[in-house]
This record gives C-alpha cells, structure tokens and sequence, in this order.
C-alpha cells in the first residue's frame, strides 16, 4: 500500500497541495484525476521522489520513501511522453532500464505481444508515436513491479493497443499489482478501475471505490457525477 | 562509480550519433587542414588554433549542453524514478557531455596537426592546447548545466548562457583593455592577475601562450603572468587554476541537481 500522509507542497506562493491524505490500495486499479492544476501530477511525482514535499510523508509498504532509492525498484512508471535519448535504439533505451534496475528480466514477450520486433533495432527517433508508446510500456510494465504509475497511458495508442493495455492492466491487477492511472478522460479506463481520487485546486475532492460516486451523485454517467461534485466544491468554498 | 558509469555510457552513446558532434569535429578539421595549407609554421598555427578554441569551445559547450539538457528532460525525469542516486545521474550526464565534446574537438584539432607532424617542433604547446580545450568544455559545460537548472524556461536558459559566453569571451578582454587605459598611470599587474584568474577563458588562453617566448604573442596578460610566476611556476598555477575551475561549477550543479523537483 502507498500511504500519504500529510502531505503539503507549494510551488512558491501556489498551494498545490493541501494536507493531503491518501491510500492507494494493493490489488486495485486506481484513478487519479482532476483538472489542470488540481495536484495529480504533483502527487505522483512525490510519490516517486522527483518532487519533495514541504512536509508530511510518504510510506510504501510501510517504509518512509525518503529512507533511499532502493523502493523505486518497487515502481514502474510510465510517463504521458516517450522522450527518450533519440539516437538511441528502443532495445538500447530498455537495457539501460534494465541496467539501472539491476535486472535481467527479458522483454521479449512483451515486444512480440506488442508487434515490435521490426522496430526494436531502429533509431528512436525513427519510430511513430504508437511505436515510441509501447517501448514506454514495456520500460514500466516490464519489470514486474508491484507498483504501477501510469501517465495518461492511452495516449497516442491506436483503440486495438488502447485494449491491449486495459487487458493487461487487468492481469497485473490480477497478479496482486496496484495500479495507478492518471487522467483527464475517465470515460476511457473507468470501466476497469476500483477506485477514483479525484483533486480539486489541491484538495480531495473523492476518494472512494466507483460505485460510491455513483450513489452519491445519484448519477450513472461518471462526468456529471464528476461534474456534480465539482460544482458543490465551488459552492462550498 | 558503478551509477555514473551506466548513466555515462547512455549518454556518450547517445551524443556521439549526434550529427552535431559530428559538425563540430569537421569544423575544427577543416579549419586546422586550413591553417596548415596556408601556413607551415606550427607556432603560427596553434596560436590561431588556440585563439579558435577560445571562442567556438565555450559557446558550443554552452549550446550543446542547453539543447542537450532540455531535449533531454523527461527522460532525465525516468532517469529520477528509477533507483539510482541523483548524483550519479547528473555526473554521469556531465561527463558524457564534456567527453564527447572533447573527443570532438581532439580529434578535429589533433588530425590536421598529425598530418603535419613534421612541422611540429613544441610538443608541450599541443599538450597545452588539447588540455585548454578540454578544460574549457567540462568548464562550460558545468556552468550550462547550472544555469538550465535554474532555468526551466528554455528561452531564458538559453538566452543566459549566450550572454554569458559573449561576456566571458568577447566582452572581457574589451572591459579589462579599457581599465588598463583608463588607470594607465596606476600599478595594474595585481589588477590583471585577478582578473585573468576570474575568468577560464583568458586562464585558458594565457595557459597556451605561456609556452611561447615572443612578447607580441604574450600579451600584456601574459607577459604579467610570466613575469610574476616564472614560466613553470605560471604554468602550474594557471593549471591548478583550470582545475579549480573545471570542479566548481559541477559541484554546485550537483548539489542543485539532487535538491531540485522536476
């Protein structure tokens, strides 16, 4: 489990995070949404310790993350943009993954179940942008990490590959993996996730399993419940 | 060591299929093929050789280094999520840039003298030159990587290490020129001496030219560095100097670099 715990962070006089509190639970796909500005890529960047916080902590598997580096072995990441080294091919940019995990985990599954094995060799550059997504793909799913982070990870993938990863997000889940994924359209994973952290201006404005968004909102259609909820903030401050 | 090394090699790997590199290396082959093919005079041509490096080195480390590090960005940021020190990233991206960029400008400069090995007759002034150049590098190289740091904006960034390079290379020696006329009826070598030690460029430059004896060469920096020093003496100082130098800036990077949130 990844506990946040207190958490405050400003980016000078911005407040981008507010005394937050979070759980994000094994064995689930989570959510983490909220419009521009609301603190979802803050958060996870905190969670992977390229952002410290002002104060508060964050424990993965109930150790601080600050005590070193050796738990990011226990995260995959995938970033929203493959910009990886250009002149480098893809089978070089996953070595030097594979290097600075100290693994020797082989990808081969992963880029003949991904269609790759023509691109592989080929200058990063090179590659289309569907292509360059996969190899960020297999760079986060490929080490079999207990924790998953995804970036707006259908971004850039065709509806087939768009399956292809909603499929095997499941059987990570499956295998006892946590799942993270950050986005701003949730009608495009929410049918495979448990629960939803939606952040507003820095608050929390959800934390809770789907279908309590539903009851709450008495709504069926998750961008009205969304939308609902969001209005109710605006109310309230 | 272990961290820098995997991070380095990434990084050479990379910036050695970089056509840039490639530019740069032609740029000093040719003009060195050139100088040789219009003179003969191996004093001669390290003299302009050297008076290039002064320039064209610390603006292309400074760009390179810019470009380089804001292309670069988000992988950086992979780089940060994977379980490796902060340190070893950013000393390992250092020195794959500064030894690029110097395997650039060695082999540029170094193929034209090789070629007319016959003419050489000062083996320690090309010493000297190669470790100018390569000094100037991992200097401007450092002070690039700091200045990005600071900069997340790409346009300001690059815009500082333009300004600074035309300082350090171009208006210095203008502004320094203009004092010395100004104060001409004022004991200025103490002056002088400081002000050639502030600035790598001019260290690099007196570094070169302290080997030769003709005053005209020397200059007035030199010849006060000389002077001063004695030649063996004035050459070990500017060294531990360059040295001084080229660790400076890296060290404040680092310490930058592991405090920093992306």
């Amino acid at each position: 489990m990844i506990k946040i715990d207190n958490i405050n962070k400003h980016y000078g006089k911005n407040h981008v995070l507010k005394n937050t509190n979070l759980d994000i639970l094994s064995d689930k796909v989570t959510i983490l949404s909220g419009p521009n500005g609301s603190g979802k890529t803050t958060l996870v960047k905190l969670i992977l310790g390229i952002v410290f916080p002002d104060n508060g902590a964050i424990y993965l598997d109930g150790e601080n993350i600050n005590a070193g580096v050796h738990y990011k072995n226990k995260i995959g990441y995938m970033p929203q943009m493959p910009n990886f080294p250009e002149n480098l091919s893809g089978n070089e940019i996953l070595n030097i993954c594979k290097k600075l995990r100290n693994s020797e985990v082989d990808f081969t599954e992963y880029i003949e179940h991904l269609r790759l094995e023509n691109h592989i060799n080929k200058p990063f550059k090179t590659l289309s942008g569907g292509n360059k997504q996969k190899i960020n793909l297999i760079q986060a799913f490929g080490f079999d990490s207990d924790y998953l982070i995804l970036d707006e990870p259908t971004v850039s993938l065709d509806p087939v590959s768009r399956l292809s990863l909603k499929e095997l997000i499941i059987k990570k889940k499956n295998e006892g993996k946590s799942i993270l994924i950050i986005t701003h359209i949730l009608s495009e994973i929410i049918d495979i996730a448990d629960k939803l952290i939606y952040l507003v201006e820095g608050n929390t404005l959800f934390d809770g399993e789907i279908h309590e968004l539903n009851s709450i909102t008495q709504s069926e259609n998750y961008d009205i419940a969304i939308s609902q909820l969001t209005h109710q903030y605006e109310r309230n401050i | 060591m272990k961290e820098i090394y995997k991070i380095f090699k990434y990084s050479i790997a990379d910036i050695t299929r970089s056509r840039w590199l490639l530019a740069y290396l032609l740029f000093y082959l040719a003009f060195g093929l050139i100088l040789f093919y219009l003179d003969k005079d191996f004093g001669k041509v390290l003299i302009s050789i050297s008076n290039i490096i002064i320039y064209i080195t610390p603006l292309v480390s400074i760009v390179y280094t810019t470009i380089y590090y804001y292309n670069s960005q988000h992988f950086i940021e992979l780089l940060l999520t994977m379980p490796i020190q902060r340190k070893s990233i950013i000393y390992g991206i250092y020195l794959g840039i500064s030894l690029a960029l110097s395997l650039g400008l060695m082999v540029g400069i170094n193929i034209p003298i090789l070629l007319n090995l016959q003419h050489v007759d000062s083996i320690s002034s090309l010493i000297l030159l190669n470790m100018s150049g390569i000094a100037l590098t991992f200097i401007f190289t450092g002070i690039s990587l700091l200045i990005v740091l600071k900069n997340e904006n790409r346009i300001i960034g690059f815009g500082l290490g333009i300004v600074l390079w035309l300082f350090a290379s171009v208006l210095y020696d203008a502004l320094i020129l203009s004092m010395i006329i100004l104060l001409k009826d004022y004991p200025l070598d103490n002056m002088i001496l400081i002000t050639t030690i502030i600035n790598p460029v001019d260290l690099a430059r007196v570094s070169v030219i302290l080997n030769f004896e003709s005053a005209a060469v020397l200059g007035y920096t030199g010849l006060v560095f000389r002077n001063y020093f004695s030649t063996s003496l004035g050459l070990i100082i500017s060294i531990v100097l360059m040295l001084i130098w080229t660790a400076s800036p890296i060290l404040f990077t680092k310490r930058i670099f592991t405090r920093k949130d992306f």
